[in-house]
């Protein structure tokens, strides 16, 4: 058997494990839904109030985000957040409920590939992902009135599908700071905060500060959400996006490489501490 | 260690040597079946009734879901009976709760009921302020727990760092700040290691000897037997039987136990061997034990019956594969009593 | 009695304060930088996007204030001291619960009430502190301005706290009555924020929600808090507004009181209290 197969047979178990687990808590799905369709509501509120239907103000919006499409550019922005949240935070978080329920160790006692068990359990959160990116396109369409045609469609499905590595990577990365940190929550917390608001969630780029640019630019949930956006309100434009999504499949890698680094030291740091299954 | 329990002057007034501390009539808890079982209840205790003196170990014996932890919460005010009535200290607990728990220290759930991110000195800081006691009093009775306790030198460590056995002892410390005529202690040794267990034996003896009334939940034979000074049996939700550890044992009209392996080549002969053994005593129980047969013989004769129950079997062609012989117990009360080993 | 259940209310509050500090992270992330990163910065950060020459002009032509920084440093304060008090209350009695220490904490003869108020009173405290220094960067940072007559909100601002207060009722009860509540509390505290205009004009809801959110002392607070501290328009005339504020908190302090007694006698009915 081969790492690939080993690793391959690990992740397919821990997906099916999480699946039945998610399976059993449809509520939780439901209220994941609802919040994708609340909390762009409440965004969208306060674009009508922010621009007050003044034509300069909604000009001014325009020429910041490319687009007058305020409500889609909400929706879109957010999808992005909260799939962003599932696929980042979902495999660290996963490791913490191991680590608090005592489990931690026996998993760690399989012979399982220690790199799978951290990515593990990532690709299940892909089934709430698709179903709030499915739930956010139906309102726009059906709700808002905005066209989404077929090459709206592919070309959103293709950002999603290209983002996945690097988001597999960085969510290897905060299971790194599980295994390191007590007060891991707090800081993944933090970290969720400052995607939220350094990545255009919200907002057109354009607004932060001139220094904060690139630093926005250099997370890859930035070029996602740009990605998404032109993917879905200018399809035709997606082609000349081709160096953003050169640039987050490049940062998978380099992402991945680190995580599997800082794993492997802190794997061999929690044998030293005896803290492995310790919080 | 040798931990020393003394009372200091209480806020409470004492309890009348003659009164009861805890006086149950007729207690009954019948809980309602919730969502897929709509309609249908489950009678937790039935009729429970039992009194307790000041200076007195009152033992709640039964195997787990009898009903000891629902009587328990129920004199603590955190549960409410069906029917029947609840004194403490000759106040109706039911009608006048916030009075009854000023009388009544708990140790309920273990060592897992102290806030663990704060220190054994906070926490305790913490509970005498929820029983109201002056702040210069707290500070005196927080040190008089911790130095009785002997957690005086681990009192501004977190309770994360503790060992178990210091967490339970902090736990019945937490009990005793309001110095409370009555304490309810829900099987208080589960999970201590037994040099744990027997410190905490020695508390209870000593709690008892200085006037507290305690009941005490367990199903641990042994321990109900070793603290005890009266018990009752309850199962399946009723008091099947109390009285001291003695008169429960005088009751059976036996003096010693004996549990006998048997194999027989034929059933016939494992029943002609249990007639004759019936003329020295009572059989408590057959049971079938792979390709043997247990059985109890309880005998109120004070001989030693081992080599005639031998000679029995070897007369009836029946092979004695274990034989052990032990004076009359809890055990053999609780098997009398319902019918079956506490473990079952 | 009263002295006592004074002394408790501080007691839980010294415990939460105690047990906050080992978690100094994790403190600082709830109280401070939580609304800051989840509510007043993405709302900032949108609310700049439509500026006209650096003027909030789209907004003033619902509130008449172009002081998008005051205006939403306000509405920050109304939001944090609704969601910290139903969090507070909520996951106070959930980790209680989950510990086995709430039933020695209810088997004190201390008023069941004390619990629910130290939580709050925790909250209200940790909200104070975190939007006095959030409402100064406003200023120092984003050139927010308040009016001398901002003082004047503060009585209301503390019969909106009354309020709050039933607010938390509410949130403990739900949890206790149901172990399922918990993560669902947290979102209901955002939308009665949310409702209330903290980020958004409440003249842009529907009628519908509009009704819902005059019903709330919190909308009624953070528009008094607006018009002394901005100068905005008011909702209604001031002393309807005043009346709206007194009689929402009391009946919310009311509402929740009767939840909170509700849910306790069925708990000591169903005696789930101790049940993990």
């Amino acid at each position: 058997m081969t790492v690939f197969t080993r690793v391959a047979g690990v992740v397919i178990a821990t997906t099916h494990k999480e699946l039945q687990i998610m399976r059993r808590y449809p509520v939780a799905i439901a209220v994941l839904l609802g919040w994708s369709l609340l909390l762009p509501a409440a965004y969208v509120a306060q674009a009508v109030g922010f621009s007050g239907s003044d034509p300069a103000a909604l000009g001014a919006f325009a020429d910041r985000a490319g687009t007058r499409a305020v409500t889609a550019y909400l929706y879109l922005g957010w999808a992005v957040y909260l799939w962003v949240s599932l696929m980042l935070w979902g495999p660290g978080l996963s490791l913490r409920d191991e680590q608090l329920r005592g489990s931690f160790e026996a998993l760690f006692m399989t012979p399982a590939p220690r790199a799978s068990l951290l990515v593990g359990g990532a690709p299940a959160q892909l089934v709430p992902a698709m179903l709030i990116f499915g739930v956010v396109a139906a309102m726009l369409r059906f709700a808002f009135g905005i066209p989404l045609g077929w090459l709206a469609l592919i070309g959103g499905l293709a950002v999603i599908a290209a983002s996945i590595p690097v988001l597999l990577a960085l969510g290897a990365l905060f299971a790194v700071a599980v295994l390191r940190f007590r007060d891991a929550e707090a800081l993944v917390s933090i970290s969720r905060g400052a995607v939220g608001v350094l990545c255009g969630v919200t907002y057109p780029i354009a607004v932060l500060p001139g220094w904060l640019r690139p630093i926005s630019n250099a997370l890859p949930p930035t070029q996602i959400i740009a990605l998404l956006r032109t993917a879905v309100l200018h399809p035709s434009s997606l082609s000349g996006q081709l160096g953003r999504l050169w640039l987050v499949l490049g940062m998978a890698v380099l992402c991945g490489a680190v995580a599997l680094w800082l794993f492997g030291r802190a794997l061999a740091r929690s044998r030293t501490t005896g803290r492995l299954g310790q919080f | 260690m040798r931990v020393e329990v003394e009372t200091a002057v209480g806020l409470i007034p004492p309890v009348p040597d003659a009164a009861a501390a805890i006086d149950l009539v007729g207690l009954t808890k019948v809980f309602r079946k919730a969502r897929r079982a709509e309609g249908t209840t489950v009678t937790a205790i039935e009729d429970i009734s039992l009194s307790v003196r000041p200076g007195e170990v009152f033992g709640l014996l039964g195997p787990n879901g009898a009903g000891k932890s629902t009587t328990i919460r129920i004199i603590a005010t955190l549960l409410a009976p069906s029917a029947g009535s609840v004194r403490v200290c000759g106040i109706d607990a039911l009608r006048h709760p916030r009075q009854a728990r000023q009388r009544i220290g708990t140790v309920l759930g273990g060592e897992r009921s102290v806030y663990w991110k704060l220190t054994g000195r906070q926490n305790l800081e913490y509970f005498a302020a929820l029983y109201g006691l002056p702040r210069r009093i707290a500070r005196e009775r927080i040190t008089a727990v911790l130095n009785r306790f002997g957690l005086r030198d681990a009192a501004d460590d977190y309770v994360e760092r503790y060992s178990t056995g210091m967490r339970q002892r902090l736990v019945i410390a937490r009990a005793l700040l309001h110095e409370p005529v009555v304490l309810l202690l829900d099987e208080p040794t589960l999970g201590l290691d037994p040099r744990a267990a027997q410190t905490l034996h020695e508390c209870i003896r000593q709690l008892r000897d200085s006037g507290h009334a305690v009941v005490l939940t367990t199903h641990y034979l042994e321990e109900a037997d070793a603290l005890s000074d009266r018990l009752a049996i309850v199962d399946h939700g009723r008091l099947v039987v109390q009285g001291t550890a003695a008169e429960l044992k005088r009751g059976l009209g036996a003096v010693q136990t004996m549990r006998l392996r048997l194999r027989a080549t034929h059933p016939d002969a494992v029943d002609a061997t249990r007639d004759e053994l019936r003329q020295r005593g009572t059989i408590a129980s057959t049971e079938a034990a792979d390709d043997a047969i247990d059985l109890v013989l309880r005998s109120a004769s004070v001989d030693d019956l081992v080599p005639w129950a031998i000679a029995v079997a070897a007369r009836h062609d029946v092979t004695v594969l274990k034989v052990d012989v032990e004076p009359v117990s809890l055990r053999d009360v609780f098997l009398a009593v319902t019918g079956r080993e506490l473990d079952r | 009695m009263r002295g006592t259940s004074t002394q408790a209310v501080l007691a839980v509050v010294r415990k939460n304060l105690r047990t906050a500090r080992r978690y100094p992270l994790g403190t600082v992330n709830m109280t401070l930088l939580t609304p800051l990163y989840e509510m007043a910065l993405p709302t900032v950060l949108l609310g700049a996007a439509f500026l006209v020459n650096g003027q909030a002009s789209g907004l003033a032509r619902f509130v008449g204030s172009t002081d998008l920084a005051a205006w939403l440093a306000d509405g920050m304060l109304v939001a944090s001291l609704t969601v910290g008090v139903m969090f507070a209350v909520s996951s106070a009695f959930a980790s209680d619960r989950d510990s086995g220490a709430l039933e020695h904490v209810w088997g004190s003869p201390s008023r069941r009430d004390v619990f629910v108020l130290g939580a709050a009173a925790t909250a209200v405290l940790y909200s104070t502190v975190a939007n006095t220094l959030l409402i100064l960067l406003a200023v120092g940072l984003l050139h927010a301005r308040y009016h001398a007559t901002a003082l004047l909100a503060v009585p209301a601002v503390a019969v909106m706290v009354v309020g709050l207060v039933g607010y938390g009722y509410l949130a403990g009860s739900a949890v206790l009555a149901s172990r399922r509540t918990g993560a669902l509390l947290d979102g209901v505290g955002y939308v009665l924020a949310a409702l209330s205009g903290v980020a958004f004009p409440v003249a842009v809801l529907p009628s519908f929600f509009q009704v819902a959110a005059f019903a709330l002392p919190t909308t009624w607070g953070l528009d008094l808090l607006r018009h002394w501290g901005q100068g905005t328009v008011l909702l209604a005339p001031l002393p309807a507004e005043l009346g709206a504020l007194t009689a929402t908190s009391l009946a919310f302090l009311a509402l929740g009181r009767w939840a909170f007694a509700r849910t306790e006698r069925s708990l000591h009915r169903a005696g789930t209290i101790y049940q993990h």
